[in-house]
């Protein structure tokens, strides 16, 4: 029963169909958007008038392709292929290793010219042949008038290398699912949070970190422009404070390059506007001295919002504080390097660059924009499949060279002046028989 | 070939050396990238022992290259044919790594994919006499008279093993000279050259292309927090990878015939171009900053 299943599991049309289903698969999940929410199948999948004349939301929902790489019956054939790559490298790849191994003398002519490549050259010596192929980095064996070379072994063991490399792969993203945990924040620029309120989403059986009681202080989040306007790179000054308030780390951290602490993983990956400081002065009671004040206004998203395209974040400051509240002053920004003015009846009053120091007069109030402050886009993780997963990457990168090597075997006897060679080689076919022509070719002829 | 590939290389050099970065930023460059690494690959592979007798690949390489000049040049509006400054999320030493191999083994897979298809057209045209005919003369467009020059005599072995024929030659008076053997190309030879010229550029742009995975897998897990986040590309490499996997096993199965095989190996060349091109123009994920982000 036990063998049975081994041998249908090695089966490679088996495997060979699991590829091509994986490949279908993971196909539609590119064609199909991924982990949108219910409304938005509901309306981009219309029951009525259906994709192709039959994929509809239901059917979407219900088959689970709108997270189809998490789906059950995805993970399971992933999990039958690494069966299938397990049952492979035992039933197939082991015995074809040892059989490859194991090498002997052949000494019938016949057989050797019934090999692939195959000559026979008069006049000629076995001794130079044999020279000839060492040079070329054959190990060459000699026994009486037989002689056997070959070289490139290691790439018949390297495929099982591959095989056993993916398997690590495979078992690492499994661990690393089942394991590991991982959220974002959002951080304003001067403000901290707890490293367990960052890492929301696991499974049961992931479990906390020790570091997860620390909490992370944003010190400074500042982005780095062209000359052109366009972002060049986004830094956050991060610190790692423990429960009893003792820095344990700091780091500037950008994209690219993250910060480590305790199995935690932190890392750059988005950032938006929070607050925006304006100094507001208005004409006292007397008509002539001023009254300044300083507001911090938190500035909110306006993303996908009245018509908004892009990432534009806006703040409102109300004429008036007493009264009425809903007349006021529109602040809107793109970035840190200016904010748009409007008016309370929604007129375009004027742009200003952040510190500036150059007063805007809207409503009768002259304004004056001070720091823009933003908030530092976190993504944390806890991957304990990480160290598996790159030993599987190592091995196939080794592994996957090294299969490019053709096992080439020749085999030789010594008849009277004349030697007969045979050879055969599992992948270089045609350098392989370039390279045995080359070595005849060279071998000296004896004309007495 | 020698020429497209001298100035393909000095164009992309040049725009390196204008831009400050690795000129592979944004599509233009990458399909000039793309274009330069299939006349390299092939130069490399047709020049190789054993395989510069044919100029079936070439027929197909080379216009499938220039197609690829004149697709980045005409087709791609003028601004996105600058060289651009990077978005952050691309300043890094991994770009180098990642997406140079990433399009040699595209590159690589390709030529092996038309081999494919050389191997298909050649066995479709066997029953066919003109296109026989018109295949074989340019088969021996670049080949010097067929077989390989040999100085020792030519053994042909019937099915029993016993040796039936010797054609004897003097070789020590024509050592290395003009004397060739009349040239057996058929059919059957130019497709057993095809078949292993595909089996080792696929194997080589298999290696690379798993090679560009990992790294870019390791790259992604440094900069993202995620080694594989299922995004359009690295899904469609994984489907370039699997049906590649699928062409190299196949060739192990008993039942499938060569064909068979090479029918895969040809199905390849669609799915590079669909991950290679068309995720860009859905312009989703992670990798749609060459179509999009800098425009």
């Amino acid at each position: 029963m036990g063998k049975k299943t081994l041998k249908s599991l090695s089966s490679l049309p088996l495997a060979i169909g699991e590829l091509l289903v994986i490949a279908g698969f993971s196909a539609l999940g590119t064609v199909i958007e991924q982990n949108k929410s219910f409304a938005w199948y509901v309306e981009n999948y219309p029951t009525e008038n259906k994709s192709l004349g039959f994929i509809d939301f239901p059917l979407i929902l219900d088959l689970g392709l709108d997270h189809i790489y998490t789906t059950w019956y995805f993970l399971g054939l992933l999990g039958l292929l690494g069966a299938s790559l397990t049952a492979c490298t035992v039933t197939r790849q082991w015995p074809v290793w040892k059989v490859s191994a194991k090498w002997k003398f052949l000494d019938r002519r016949a057989t050797l010219l019934a090999m692939e490549e195959a000559e026979s050259v008069p006049r000629a010596r076995l001794s130079d042949f044999s020279d000839l192929l060492a040079d070329r980095g054959y190990q060459v064996f000699i026994k009486g008038k037989k002689m056997y070379a070959f070289k490139g072994l290691i790439g018949r063991l390297a495929p099982i290398g591959v095989h056993a490399a993916l398997l690590f792969t495979l078992g690492g993203a499994a661990y690393s699912g089942l394991g590991g945990l991982s959220g974002s924040v959002m951080v304003p620029d001067g403000s901290s949070f707890e490293i367990a309120s960052g890492l929301t989403r696991g499974s049961l059986l992931s479990s906390m970190p020790g570091i997860a009681k620390s909490s992370v202080q944003v010190n400074d989040f500042t982005i780095d422009y062209l000359p052109n306007g366009q972002v060049s790179q986004f830094y956050s000054d991060l610190s790692v404070v423990d429960p009893n308030g003792k820095e344990m780390s700091r780091k500037t951290i950008s994209v690219n390059v993250p910060l480590r602490a305790g199995g935690v993983t932190m890392y750059q990956t988005d950032w938006a506007l929070s607050s925006m400081q304006v100094t507001v002065a208005k004409p006292g009671a007397d008509g002539e001295t001023e009254t300044e004040n300083t507001y911090v206004l938190p500035m909110a998203s306006l993303e996908g919002k009245g018509g908004f395209q892009g990432r534009i974040w806006g703040t409102f400051l109300p004429l008036s504080f007493d009264d009425d509240q809903r007349r006021g002053i529109s602040l809107v920004a793109r970035d840190f390097q200016s904010v748009a003015i409007y008016d309370s009846k929604g007129a375009f009053a004027g742009v200003r660059r952040p510190e500036s120091k150059k007063p805007i007069v809207v409503d009768g109030i002259k304004l004056m924009l001070g720091d823009v402050k933003g908030s530092t886009g976190l993504e944390l993780k806890t991957d304990p499949g990480v160290p598996l997963v790159y030993a599987g990457f190592a091995g196939l990168m080794v592994t996957s060279f090294l299969s490019l090597l053709s096992h080439s075997q020749i085999w030789a006897i010594q008849e009277e002046t004349a030697i007969v060679v045979g050879g055969k080689t599992n992948r270089a076919k045609e350098e392989f028989r370039t390279e045995l022509d080359e070595v005849l070719n060279s071998v000296p002829e004896y004309v007495d | 070939m020698y020429v497209g590939n001298a100035s393909l290389f000095g164009l992309l050099a040049a725009r390196w050396i204008e831009s400050g970065h690795f000129p592979l930023s944004n599509m233009y460059e990458s399909l000039l990238f793309l274009a330069w690494g299939i006349t390299a690959v092939h130069l490399v592979v047709t020049e190789r022992d054993g395989f510069s007798e044919s100029a079936i690949p070439g027929a197909l390489a080379g216009p499938t290259a220039a197609l690829t000049v004149a697709g980045a040049t005409l087709a791609l509006p003028a601004e996105l044919q600058r060289a651009t400054a990077l978005v952050p999320a691309l300043k890094s030493n991994w770009l180098m790594m990642h997406v140079s191999v990433m399009m040699l083994s595209y590159a690589t897979l390709l030529v092996g994919s038309l081999s494919c298809v050389s191997y298909l057209v050649v066995d479709a045209s066997q029953d066919w006499a003109a296109a026989k005919g018109a295949l074989e003369k340019l088969d021996k467009m670049v080949s010097n008279d067929g077989e390989r020059v040999r100085n020792r005599p030519k053994v042909s072995v019937a099915a029993d093993g016993e040796t039936v024929a010797v054609e004897t030659m003097n070789a020590s008076e024509d050592y290395g000279g003009e004397l060739a053997i009349e040239a057996t190309r058929d059919g059957e030879r130019i497709l057993t050259e095809m078949d292993n010229l595909a089996y080792r550029c696929l194997g080589a742009g298999f290696t690379l292309l798993t090679a560009g995975l990992v790294s870019g897998a390791v790259w992604a897990n440094e900069a993202w927090g995620s080694y594989w986040s299922w995004d359009p590309k690295e899904t469609w490499a994984l489907i370039t990878w699997l049906v590649y996997a699928t062409y190299l096993h196949s060739r192990l199965v008993a039942g499938w015939s060569k064909k068979d095989s090479c029918a895969v190996g040809a199905a390849g060349f669609l799915v590079v171009w669909v991950c290679y091109v068309g995720v860009n123009l859905w312009g989703v994920g992670l990798h749609s900053y060459g179509w999009f982000a800098n425009k």
